[in-house]
């Protein structure tokens, strides 16, 4: 499995999503995606003064060279591997929106219930970038959003090693259009739930208090319901739920697991 | 105060932990700290506590006890305990993280899920008075998602328990990645309904003239009777998707901008800030009654109607018009019926007005006695057409027997008028029994009679049927009594069509079982149907009856001799013996039978015709001409989906209209079996080729002139010579002449050999096929294997260790057919498999034959067995049989002595017995 893996959910400043390295792949081509080509096209911009360390930053993401990349709420790391036997540490920056810019973006993606579906779908419609920019904001980031650094004796901006990570950044761009999200500073959770909460119009008690957390202070002013009676457990442990065949999972050893942990909370119910 | 318990929910589930605590002192056991969220003078502050902070296992035996001291420790009992009883039922499944780590999870249903809101609404404070990371306003993790993450590390830690075998993912306490099972895992999901579908639920409006409305909703897919609309969700999300799991929201986007594209009617959903409810144009509902609904289905969204509409709204039903019942006579299957369509609803016709409400409406649904309906435009078209069109009586009758007329347009209900419903109701109540005619020689079996009762009725309405008992039960037997019942009631000659093999058979049976009815062959050069007898029975072959139809359609100008012609008359009952014989629809055979006119037909075979349809629909076609259609309609809508498909309704239709047609008892039948006698005989007789004639006739004629100047012991070689070369030419010229072959298509017997194993292999019975000679075994051995037939030899030259292995196979049921000849017939060999015997030729010595009958029929041999004796028309085979059942009657012993009797007769005795007449 080499598919970035999104880790963390419950914030911006724990979201993060790693792109292990990836096999060298000669054939492989970048911006696969109009917001992806965006992101490339914000990246030659930059390169303007230095053209050449492009085509070598995308051989050296073709060969495999960049390792694995941890992305963040307005950043990417990666440790890119050069012509010295200790690999460069690369940091792509992006420039975070503040909260403020942020309740804009949201309120402008909340407009249209069709902006979640198709960023949920894999896709960055147009229409949620022309809406944001309706609310004065860019939400792709333009070359002067972009700041590199690596540890490489290269002046130029980027050298080519920042150069790789952006496109491997690209890549991610392409499959996942949170990701663009991320590097802006808010993960897709963040971003989910804030749509949610705007969606509520704050109508609703269960809407304003958010999804997964009570201020402590409501908590401690709300009444307690009765507690219910715990429900009566079974007369015998169950057959666990069918699970679905598979040529490559050990279904039976899964069911036997399950069977016998039914036995066990039967038995601790006595 | 007492302990305070707090759960902490983990990544993966079972790293979850009980806090115990107590905002006031140290608690027994205490091992952490822990900041909690205390009540204080200015609102909640945290505070920093000494806690006993365990994991599930360990906290198990404090929370099992129900009655804590604490309303914190009570509520999370209660929650651990309705948990357990959650993970007893068999309530969890893999599944894995956001982080991708494989994890259990337990599976709440409604009630569980309605119990958790429950206890999450009960939950003090403390219960979850840990806060989430961060600075600022205290944020405590909110009950319900507390409580679901409780459940989850029972079910990721009970299954944990053990040594890890296999799928340590799930087996071992160390976290993994569940990567090498997502695939597998989103079919889970999938499977159990962690996920959730779309539904588009249409709504009527208030007025009939309003707009139709469709609302979203969302429906639990493990549980489907869990069903929110999305304005719930967009309003209280958390509520809901406590309800649906987390992931709800996400799949309800999916799947409305999954719908949006397959039909853009939706897109509107997706344009605001949330979606509830869109107004449906007429054209909308058009879509959704048509493609659009047949495209959101395969979107895997749901389209729910008023319940009003899935109730039957009005539909059509055809019926057959005609004047009141006139009697019996007044259905024909040649007739051709008026037709017409009627709209009902509700079992009411519809009125002019209400068809004419649909004919006008606008929009595919109105209301129409008080509720609305769908507007079925091509059901509208059929009513407005005032055309009346005609169908056959057949088909009218089939439509009857199902309720069901297919048309072009598919199945539509069916009424009968009262002439057919009279039919109908005739056939299904025919009586099920009829005195045995008097003039019959012999005594019919219970299920014999049974047949009987069922052939004068299925003939007496004109409509006759197929019985299709299993050989030995006496089908000819049946159709004699058949004719002799009819014959009272003057319906005139009956035709009897069957192989050549079997003409002879007839012709003795009708002379045993009915003595003095006047049957005739209507066979050879000088055929004549002159001088007929109302209660003549006349015998003929499918060879002449092809050969007639020929020579009727060569003449149809008249010029033919009408005496001579089959079809120039209408024969009271026509039967057609072996039926399936004239199988192919298309064979000429087939034709000519079809060509004959008879008031009723009936077909015979023995060979199981439900079994293979298109042979089905030849037999009853003919019989019952028009009752299943056209044979490129029977293949499309029953033969092909019932073969291939296994389609049950093609097959249930089939049944309805076949079961009063079609007469089937086996042997094995519970009923029958009892009433059949364990041994059955029967000579069939069977007729010589042409070669076999002249071989014979020559034989007999330089024999005989040597015996005639003969003496002696000379004299008696002649004779035994004589009697041994016409026996081996009966039984297959090849044999005579010593050739190896050609064997099929020069002897009688061997095409009487062919017949029967079609029907007792056909049966998956087993029989026994004895001869004298082994050459004639081997000549039967090469032929069956022509055929594709399998067979066992053994003869006296086979050592006894392959005799008994050859036995053993038959035994066992690996080969069906066992040859034998006399000299294996010593004593030993066990036989019982078979359950029929076949003497190729005759012993003349019924002591030997009754030893080889045995070897299949023994004590504990639970099944009957029939003993077919072939014996060649007319020869000295035919004189020998009938010589010897006359002194079989007088004692056994008689002719113990083998064939030298035969050499004692007289010249002329001699010449009687072996010339050919």
């Amino acid at each position: 499995m080499t598919g970035p893996r999104r880790r963390g959910t419950d914030g911006a400043a724990t979201a993060e999503i790693v792109v292990p390295r990836q096999p060298p792949a000669s054939r492989r081509r970048f911006g696969g995606t109009w917001w992806g080509r965006a992101w490339l096209a914000a990246l030659e911009q930059q390169a303007a003064l230095d053209p050449n360390r492009l085509p070598r930053g995308r051989t050296y993401a073709r060969s495999g060279a960049v390792g694995d990349m941890l992305v963040r709420a307005g950043s990417a790391a990666a440790r890119v591997r050069g012509s010295r036997p200790e690999p460069y540490r690369v940091v792509v920056r992006v420039a975070r929106f503040g909260d403020e810019d942020w309740a804009r973006v949201f309120g402008a993606m909340a407009g249209r219930l069709g902006h979640a579906a198709a960023l949920l779908d894999g896709e960055l419609p147009p229409d949620v970038v022309d809406d944001v920019a309706r609310a004065g904001l860019s939400l792709l980031p333009g070359p002067r959003d972009i700041t590199v650094d690596c540890t490489c004796p290269d002046r130029a901006v980027p050298c080519k090693h920042a150069a790789a990570v952006c496109y491997v950044l690209g890549d991610l761009m392409d499959t996942d259009p949170f990701a663009v999200l991320l590097l802006r500073g808010r993960g897709r959770e963040d971003v989910l739930s804030a749509l949610r909460t705007l969606r509520g119009n704050g109508s609703g008690p269960a809407a304003a208090a958010g999804p997964a957390t009570v201020p402590a202070a409501d908590a401690y002013a709300r009444a307690t319901a009765p507690l219910p009676r715990p429900l009566p457990p079974p007369a015998a442990p169950g057959t666990p739920v069918p699970l679905p065949p598979s040529d490559t999972v050990d279904v039976e050893a899964l069911t036997a697991l399950a069977t016998a942990a039914a036995a066990r909370a039967a038995a601790l119910l006595g | 105060m007492g302990v305070e318990v707090t759960f902490l929910a983990g990544g993966p589930a079972r790293t979850g932990r009980f806090a115990f605590w107590r905002a006031d002192g140290p608690v027994p056991g205490a091992n952490d700290e822990i900041v909690v969220a205390v009540p204080g003078a200015r609102g909640p502050r945290r505070r920093r506590v000494a806690a006993r902070v365990v994991g599930v296992p360990e906290a198990l035996p404090d929370l099992l006890d129900p009655d804590g001291d604490t309303a914190s420790h009570r509520a999370w009992s209660a929650a651990v305990l309705t948990g357990l009883g959650l993970v007893a039922r068999g309530r969890l499944a893999p599944g894995r993280t956001a982080g991708g780590v494989a994890a259990w999870r337990a599976l709440p249903e409604p009630a569980e899920a309605d119990w958790l809101r429950r206890c999450a609404a009960a939950m003090p404070p403390e219960a979850y008075a840990v806060p989430v990371a961060g600075a600022g306003r205290i944020l405590l993790p909110s009950p319900d998602t507390l409580l679901s993450a409780c459940w989850d590390a029972l079910a990721d830690t009970l299954t944990r328990t053990g040594e890890p075998h296999a799928a340590a993912e799930y087996a071992g306490i160390p976290v993994r990645s569940a990567d090498r099972y997502a695939g597998w895992l989103d079919t889970v999901d999938r499977e159990l309904g962690g996920r959730v579908r779309l539904v588009v639920r249409v709504l009527p409006p208030d007025e009939p003239d309003g707009p139709f409305a469709a609302v979203l909703a969302m429906r639990s897919a493990a549980d489907p009777s869990l069903l929110v609309e999305l304005a719930d969700l967009w309003r209280a999300p958390a509520e809901v998707l406590a309800r649906f799991g987390g992931d709800a929201e996400t799949d309800v986007l999916l799947a409305l901008r999954r719908a949006a594209r397959v039909w853009p009617a939706l897109a509107p959903a997706l344009a605001g800030t949330t979606a509830e409810s869109l107004p449906l144009s007429d054209d909308d509902l058009d879509a959704l009654l048509g493609d659009a609904g047949e495209a959101l289905a395969a979107a895997d969204v749901d389209l729910l109607w008023p319940a009003e509409l899935t109730e039957r709204g009005p539909r059509i039903v055809g019926t057959t018009r005609r004047p009141a019942a006139t009697g019996p006579a007044a259905f024909g299957l040649d007739d051709l019926l008026e037709f017409e369509w009627q709209g009902t609803m509700d079992g009411e016709s519809l009125t002019g007005d209400e068809v004419a409400a649909l004919a006008e409406a606008k929009r595919p649904l109105i209301r129409l006695r008080g509720r609305w309906v769908r507007v079925d435009r091509s059901m509208v078209a059929r009513l407005r057409a005032r055309r009346h069109r005609r169908i056959g009586a057949g088909e009218a009758l089939a439509a009857a027997l199902t309720g069901v007329l297919s048309t072009e347009d598919g199945a539509v209900d069916f009424r009968a008028d009262p002439v057919l419903a009279d039919l109908v109701e005739r056939i299904a109540s025919l009586p099920t029994d009829v005195a045995t005619p008097p003039d019959l020689a012999a005594t019919l079996r219970p299920y014999q009679r049974r047949g009987l009762a069922w052939l004068a009725g299925m003939a007496g309405t004109g409509l006759g049927g197929c019985l299709a008992d299993d050989m030995g039960l006496g089908k000819t037997l049946q159709v004699i009594a058949l004719h002799l019942h009819r014959r009272t009631l003057h319906c005139g000659p009956t035709l009897v069509c069957c192989p050549t093999s079997l003409l002879g058979n007839w012709e003795r049976e009708i002379q045993r079982f009915a003595p003095g009815t006047p049957v005739r062959r209507f066979h050879g050069t000088a055929r004549d149907l002159g001088d007929l007898a109302e209660d003549e029975i006349v015998l003929a072959t499918y060879g002449v009856l092809r050969a007639d139809g020929a020579r009727s359609a060569a003449s149809a100008d008249g010029s033919a001799p009408a005496g001579r012609s089959l079809a120039a008359r209408r024969w009271g009952l026509m039967v057609a013996d072996e039926a399936q014989y004239a199988k192919n629809p298309l064979s000429r055979t087939a034709k000519a039978l079809r060509s004959v006119p008879a008031v009723a037909r009936v077909a015979l075979t023995g060979t199981p015709v439900e079994n293979r349809l298109t042979d089905l629909w030849s037999i009853v076609d003919w019989t019952t001409p028009g009752l299943l259609g056209t044979l490129e309609s029977f293949r499309h809508k029953v033969a092909i989906p019932i073969e291939r498909y296994g389609n049950a309704d093609a097959t249930a239709r089939l049944a309805a209209v076949t079961r009063p047609f079609l007469l089937r008892r086996r042997k094995t039948d519970p009923g029958i079996a009892p009433e059949l006698p364990p041994k059955t005989e029967t000579d069939q007789l069977v007729p010589l080729t042409a070669e076999q004639v002249t071989l014979y006739e020559a034989v007999v004629r330089d024999t005989m002139a040597e015996i005639e100047t003969a003496q002696g012991i000379a004299r008696r070689g002649l004779v035994l010579k004589l009697l041994t070369a016409l026996k081996q030419i009966c039984n297959h010229p090849a044999q005579y002449l010593g050739e190896p072959g050609p064997v099929a298509g020069r002897s009688g017997k061997v095409a009487a050999v062919d017949e029967l194993l079609d029907v007792i292999l056909a049966e998956g019975d087993s029989v026994l096929l004895f001869s004298q000679y082994v050459a004639m075994c081997r000549l039967l051995e090469r032929h069956l294997a022509d055929r594709g037939v399998p067979t066992l030899l053994v003869h006296g030259g086979v050592p006894v260790r392959q005799r008994e292995e050859r036995v053993r196979r038959f035994q066992a049921g690996e080969v069906p057919v066992f040859l034998l000849s006399l000299k294996a017939a010593g004593t030993g060999l066990n036989l019982t498999r078979a359950s029929h015997v076949v003497h190729v030729d005759r012993w003349w010595n019924p002591a030997v034959e009754d030893q080889a009958t045995d070897r299949a029929y023994r004590i504990g041999q639970d099944r009957a067995v029939q003993v077919h004796r072939l014996v060649t028309e007319n020869t000295v085979e035919d004189r020998v049989a009938k010589l010897i059942a006359d002194k079989r009657k007088l004692a056994d012993a008689v002719v113990g002595g083998g064939e030298t009797w035969l050499a004692d007769l007289s010249d002329a005795e001699l010449a009687d017995l072996v010339a050919l007449t």
